[in-house]
Order: C-alpha cells, then sequence, then structure tokens
C-alpha cells in the first residue's frame, strides 16, 4: 500500500485539531511504528492476508474546515429525528441528534475535535483507547493520522429499546480519512447500536476509510451492535475494534459486509473479567472483485467467561474472503468457554475463500471449539430444488439464503432479524437501490426507562425470569 | 383428461458406462405401474434420467408427455410439465424449511405470475392447513413445518415428507422412488393409503420398489421387472408375488 504523502501531514493535522503537544509526539511515534511493522504480526496469518486491491495513488490527504450541506442526507436523517443518532460525512462529524428525555438521562454525543482541543477532555478522551499502535500496522496508520470521530457516552442503567444509530455516507471520491470513535457504555446499561455505511454515489477512485472503534463495557453493560456495511466498490475499508468488557458485560455484533473493495477487519472481544459474554455473527456476501479480510480475536482474560464467533460467508465472480478467527485463553482463564465458527460458500470458479482458525490456550480446565468449512454448492441439492420445479437460479439463491439461516436465526438482533435476509437477497441478485431505499426506518422512541439500583437483581440476565 | 408418459427405445449412460437399454413404457395418469427388480437393476437411474438429471447421458431413444419430447428440458422445466420424483435418499436443506420449500415449489409450479415484475399470490393459510393435512395424513406432527427437510428426519420419517410434497404438487405423474425403504410395516400401510388417496387415480404412479411389501397395499395395474439395464418382463400384479415367492434368481434363470 503506497501512500502518496508523508509525515509532514501529521504537524497539519496536530495544528487542525488543536491537540495538546503530548498528543502530536504520539502521532509521530505511531507513524514510525507504523512504518517498521509489516501487514500482519500474527506469525499465523502472516502468509494469509489480501489487501492487494488497494491502490491509493490518486487518493489524497484532505482536512476540511467546512462541511457541505446534503439535502439528500438531510432529509434520511429527517426520519429518523425522535432517535438518538450521529451522522458523519465523508468522515467528518455532520450532525449529532439526542432527544431531549436522552439528554435529561445523561446521553451525550461529541465530535471528538470539540474535546481534543482541551488538555484534560482530550486526556479523559485518550485513557478510553485501548487499540495500541503496536497490535497492529493499521491501528498505529489510524493514531498517526486520525482527525475526526466521535464519543458517546451512555449514561449507568440507561435501558434503550431503539436503536442509537450511527451513519456514515460518502459523498466524495479518492479520499484518505481516518476516524477514531470512543462509545463508553455505563454499568448496567442496555443499548442496540446500529451502524450503517453508505455511499451517495459510485466512484472511480479509491478511497482508504481507516476506523478504529474503542468500545467500553461498563460492569454488567450489554451492547448489541449492528453493522450494516454497504460503501461502494472503490473504497477500502479498514477498521480495527475492540470491545473491553468489564465483569458480566455482554456484547453481541451482527456485522454484514455488503459492499466496499476491500474490508480489512480486526474485531477484539476483551472479555477482561468474569462472567463476560461476547457474541460474534458476521455475514459475507462477495462479489465481483471484492476481498474480505477479516479476523476475530475471542480473548478469554479472565475465568468464566464465554465466547461465540460465527462467520458466514458466500463468495461469487472473483471475489475473495479470508476467515480468520483465534480463541485466546489466558492462564487465569478457568472455566472459559469459546467456539469458533468459519464456514464459506463459493459460488462459481473464480471465488476464493479460507478458513483459518486458530487456538492459544493456556489453561487446562476450559472448553474451546471450533469448526471450518469451504464449500460449493451442492449439484444434488440443486437437483432436489429443480424437481420440485425451481429453475438453477433460484435454487442456488435458495441454497445460499439457507445457507445463512441457521446463523440468521441465532442472531438475537430482533431489530434487524427479518431485515437480513432481505438484504442479502438483495446483494445477491445485485439489486440497485437509492440510499432511500436502504435506510433502515425504525419506530419512533416513546419512552426511556432506566434501572433504578433495586430493581438490577431483576432485570440482569442471570435473574430474569 | 389423461396425460400420457412415453418411454421411447431409451437408451442411458453414467460415465461412459451403457446402464439402461432400450427401455420402453407407456404410463398413463389413471394407472399404476410398479419397476421392480434386484440391486443394481439401473432402477433409480431411471427415474433419475427420465427427471433429468446431469449425471445420466441419455444416448438414444425419447421420453415423452403427451407426444412433446421433454428431453430438451431442464430439470425444473419438466417439474412444470408434472413430473415428480420422491427420491430414494432425500437430500438434507439445512436452512429451508418444508414450508418454505413447499411454498417456492407452488410458486414455481402453480402460482408463477404472467408478469415477473409482480408478486406471486398465494394462498398461504390454505397452504399452511394443507400441509397440516397431509402431515396428519402421514403420521407426522405440525412442527415437521418449520423443520428443515429432511435434517434429523428419520428414514421413514424423509420418505413420508416426500410424499407430502407429492401431495401439495399435486403432479401428473409421480416417480416414487424406493419409498417403502426405511419404514415399519405400519409405515407401508399409512403411506401406501396416503398415496391411493392423493393419486386418486388422477396422478399416474411409478412405484420403484425392490420388494413386493408396498405392492400388497397398493396393487399396480403393470409390473415391470428390469434387469441389468432392460425390462425382461412386463405383467400383471400377480408378476410381483411370484417374484415374491421365487426371487429374482429363479427368475434369471427362467429367462
Amino acid at each position: 500500500m503506497s501512500l502518496n504523502f508523508d509525515s509532514n501531514i501529521l504537524k497539519e493535522i496536530s495544528y487542525y485539531t488543536s491537540e495538546p503537544s503530548w498528543l502530536r509526539e504520539e502521532r509521530y511515534r505511531a507513524w514510525e511504528i507504523y512504518n517498521k511493522l509489516p501487514i500482519e504480526i500474527s506469525p499465523l496469518y502472516v502468509k494469509h492476508h489480501d489487501i492487494t486491491k488497494v491502490n491509493l495513488e490518486q487518493a489524497r490527504f484532505e482536512l476540511k474546515t467546512e462541511l457541505n450541506k446534503s439535502e439528500e442526507i438531510d432529509a434520511l436523517l429527517d426520519q429518523i429525528s425522535s432517535l438518538p443518532f450521529i451522522s458523519l460525512k465523508d468522515g467528518e462529524v455532520y450532525k449529532i441528534n439526542i432527544p431531549q428525555p436522552l439528554k435529561e438521562k445523561g446521553l451525550e454525543i461529541h465530535s471528538i475535535r470539540d474535546l481534543l482541543n482541551d488538555e484534560d477532555n482530550a486526556k479523559k478522551l485518550l485513557s478510553l483507547k485501548s487499540l495500541k499502535p503496536e497490535e497492529d500496522k493499521f491501528q498505529a496508520f489510524n493514531d498517526a493520522f486520525f482527525s475526526s470521530g466521535f464519543y458517546i457516552s451512555v449514561p449507568s442503567g440507561l435501558i434503550l429499546k431503539l436503536p442509537l444509530r450511527i451513519i456514515n455516507f460518502q459523498s466524495e471520491e479518492g479520499r484518505i480519512k481516518a476516524i477514531k470513535n470512543f462509545i463508553n457504555v455505563g454499568a448496567d446499561s442496555r443499548i442496540t447500536i446500529l451502524e450503517e455505511n453508505y455511499s451517495l454515489k459510485e466512484d472511480l477512485k479509491q478511497s482508504l476509510y481507516s476506523l478504529n472503534l474503542n468500545l467500553n463495557l461498563g460492569e454488567a453493560a450489554e451492547v448489541e451492535y449492528i453493522l450494516i456495511n454497504d460503501f461502494n466498490k472503490q473504497t477500502n475499508y479498514f477498521v480495527n475494534r475492540r470491545a473491553a468488557c468489564n465483569k458480566d458485560a455482554r456484547i453481541t455484533w451482527v456485522i454484514l459486509n455488503f459492499g466496499t473493495l476491500t474490508t480489512r477487519a480486526k474485531t477484539d472481544n476483551a472479555m477482561n473479567e468474569q462472567g463476560v459474554i461476547s457474541n460474534m455473527n458476521e455475514i459475507v456476501v462477495g462479489d465481483a472483485q471484492q476481498v474480505f479480510d477479516l479476523t476475530t480475536y475471542l480473548s478469554h482474560n479472565a475465568p468464566f467467561t464465554k465466547g461465540v464467533s460465527m462467520t458466514k460467508g458466500v463468495l461469487k465472480d472473483e471475489s475473495r474472503a479470508l476467515f480468520k478467527g483465534l480463541i485466546i485463553i489466558e492462564e487465569n482463564a478457568k472455566n472459559a468457554d469459546a467456539y469458533l465458527a468459519e464456514h464459506a460458500m463459493i459460488l462459481n470458479r473464480g471465488a476464493r475463500a479460507d478458513s483459518i482458525p486458530g487456538l492459544e490456550i493456556k489453561n487446562n480446565e476450559v472448553r474451546a471449539t471450533h469448526s471450518a468449512s469451504v464449500a460449493q454448492v451442492d449439484e444434488e441439492q440443486i437437483f432436489y430444488l429443480m424437481s420440485r420445479g425451481l429453475s438453477e437460479d433460484e435454487a442456488k439463491k435458495f441454497l445460499t439464503i439457507a445457507f445463512f439461516q441457521p446463523l440468521i436465526d441465532q442472531i438475537p438482533a430482533e431489530l434487524i432479524k427479518e431485515e437480513i435476509a432481505n438484504l442479502i437477497e438483495n446483494k445477491l441478485e445485485n439489486k440497485k437501490r437509492s440510499i432511500k431505499e436502504k435506510f433502515i426506518i425504525t419506530e419512533e422512541l416513546k419512552e426511556v426507562k432506566t434501572v433504578s439500583p433495586e430493581k438490577l437483581f431483576e432485570t440482569h440476565y442471570k435473574y430474569r425470569k | 383428461m389423461v396425460d400420457v408418459l412415453t418411454i421411447e427405445h431409451l437408451y442411458v449412460e453414467v460415465e461412459g458406462k451403457e446402464i439402461l437399454k432400450d427401455i420402453n413404457l407407456e404410463v398413463k395418469s389413471n394407472e399404476i405401474h410398479a419397476i421392480m427388480g434386484p440391486n443394481g437393476a439401473g432402477k433409480s437411474s431411471l427415474a433419475q434420467a427420465i427427471m433429468g438429471h446431469p449425471r445420466y447421458k441419455i444416448t438414444k431413444g425419447d421420453v415423452k408427455i403427451n407426444g412433446e419430447s421433454i428431453l430438451g428440458l431442464s430439470t425444473d422445466k419438466r417439474a412444470q410439465k408434472g413430473l415428480f420424483i420422491s427420491l430414494q435418499y432425500p437430500i438434507g436443506l439445512q436452512g429451508i424449511t418444508l414450508f418454505t420449500l413447499v411454498r417456492a415449489s407452488l410458486t414455481a409450479l402453480k402460482y408463477k405470475p404472467t408478469d415477473p415484475s409482480q408478486k406471486p399470490n398465494l394462498p398461504l393459510p390454505q397452504i399452511r392447513k394443507d400441509l397440516e393435512f397431509y402431515l396428519k395424513k402421514l403420521g407426522l406432527d405440525d412442527s415437521f413445518i418449520n423443520r428443515y427437510v429432511n435434517e434429523g428426519f428419520s428414514g421413514g420419517e424423509k420418505k413420508k415428507s416426500e410424499i407430502v410434497q407429492m401431495a401439495m404438487i399435486k403432479p401428473k405423474f409421480a416417480i416414487l422412488d424406493e419409498t417403502d425403504s426405511g419404514l415399519d410395516i405400519d409405515g407401508i400401510k399409512i403411506v401406501a393409503s396416503a398415496i391411493m388417496d392423493i393419486s386418486r387415480r388422477e396422478t399416474g404412479l411409478i412405484l420403484i420398489t425392490h420388494y413386493n411389501r408396498l405392492l400388497q397395499f397398493i396393487r399396480p395395474d403393470y409390473v415391470h421387472i428390469l434387469m441389468d439395464g432392460r425390462i425382461v418382463e412386463t405383467g400383471p400384479a400377480e408378476l410381483a408375488d411370484l417374484l415374491e415367492q421365487k426371487g429374482y434368481d429363479w427368475f434369471k434363470k427362467g429367462l
């Protein structure tokens, strides 16, 4: 991956964000690390990575001072004005909306640039950063070049049934952008986050969208994080995520990968204290030249933690997928329970998938299982369906959706569950839909609940009836 | 109207090996035919070749429905012409429930909208009711509607589920490939009586079987004996009884 800029840009970003000088020093340090690190550090994956389609020779780094209004975006956002949301346009914070009742409960959403220009706020913000530059080349890249992002703080005890929305719009081609997000979820809170990535148009020049997400879950907090990634096919989406989970917290991911040219994603479920449950569900539908290089870590850093990761992908044309999953069970993580599954189905010659599961287990009193497969559509199944009247194409489509069905069935995200099969079908049929049609409309916010401490025992999942 | 399925001088190859030779058969949609034969005689091959399985290459002869050749048609088009097959080993369809399968099947066969941009207008409540009715008839409970087809089914349940599908589709001709295998004697009775109720002499039946068991409950109009890829004898239902008594070896010697 060659970049047409150098470290001089770091100074510019630093002036642009008006950040403290120590943060600028951090950027230089991260830039050095970026230059030193190979694309993959883990010996397990040294041979398994693919960013070969990325070509950023025509892409430029740009720091915007003002953001153009977009009527198209405004019309979409108007439809969800009763929900809390943050919208970004080309990586810059475009609009933040917090309904009054939630503001009163203490929900906060900020652009990080409003925090970085203050010494104390910057310190507090960066203390929430769990992703370190040494861990991954593109984490280091993000640390060096980030210029925008958001901070969401969910107060303790807030129960939000309707989703908190994050909507990323892309409108300009050939851009390099690094975004750093922080989400801090207080103890005993329960929220659903729905993130959507859309491009307003098809582009000719490639872009790089670098994103680091630092997600912290307080004690017994429950987060359901749904992502629909539908950026256009000139976008390279490099994302690192870490859910740092405290005692009894529960994180559920539902990640739907449809768009982008290259998606390189690393998600770490850091189960740092006992009782944490993490549940990763990832779906990939690839076509044309798309590449999906996905890594999931189940990091059992404490006893009695439970991790499940299920990835399923269907690949057609010349698309490619790499499913890398790693179960890490630390020495003290007695009674950890981990399950990892990576399954891919190839629809035609030319498409390719590799499943590479890994285990690093340092304690004997644990349970860790995994399964992986790469298969083609079964000719006998096609015959069976055709003998029932379905055409060959219908049969293939049917079997593809069926391939995902067991995963869809066990996804807890009620909000999106019914819609997932449709989304998969649309992608398989290569249906052109406008953002207006794709944009997810959910119910209006009617009431806001918080738990009083007395009621905590009743609502906690361990005591729920 | 009576429909006619004709098989004329059919020769079939698998991987370069000739496995069916000069097969001739005429089945009317109000008739019941049985095809019997020892293992490896080519019974299942005949069934799959008629249905258009890509593994079976037809080198000579023809298969016609009402005088029109169907050999140029893909399997789904043959199904649309009224052919149905109940497989000897129905394959598991993880992720596809019986309801989903039947709905897709009926959409393709009976409720295909003429304008492809229109949604098919399926009477879903009626379909569900019919499914429940036929499941009950075959001694399967309602839960099968929402179970993945043939996944975790016992051998007998798979065969019964095939007959439920036949009942929903109501084909002109049904080829039932060893429907009796995997069933105990009570199961055979249930399935046989269901097949008779469903076909009501409006669906032509081709029963492929190894034993006489099923034929004691469904008396065929004709019995054909298939050996080494050829039909060597055709006769009334009593031929099956004779075969049962004497065995295939005896029969072979007599030829």
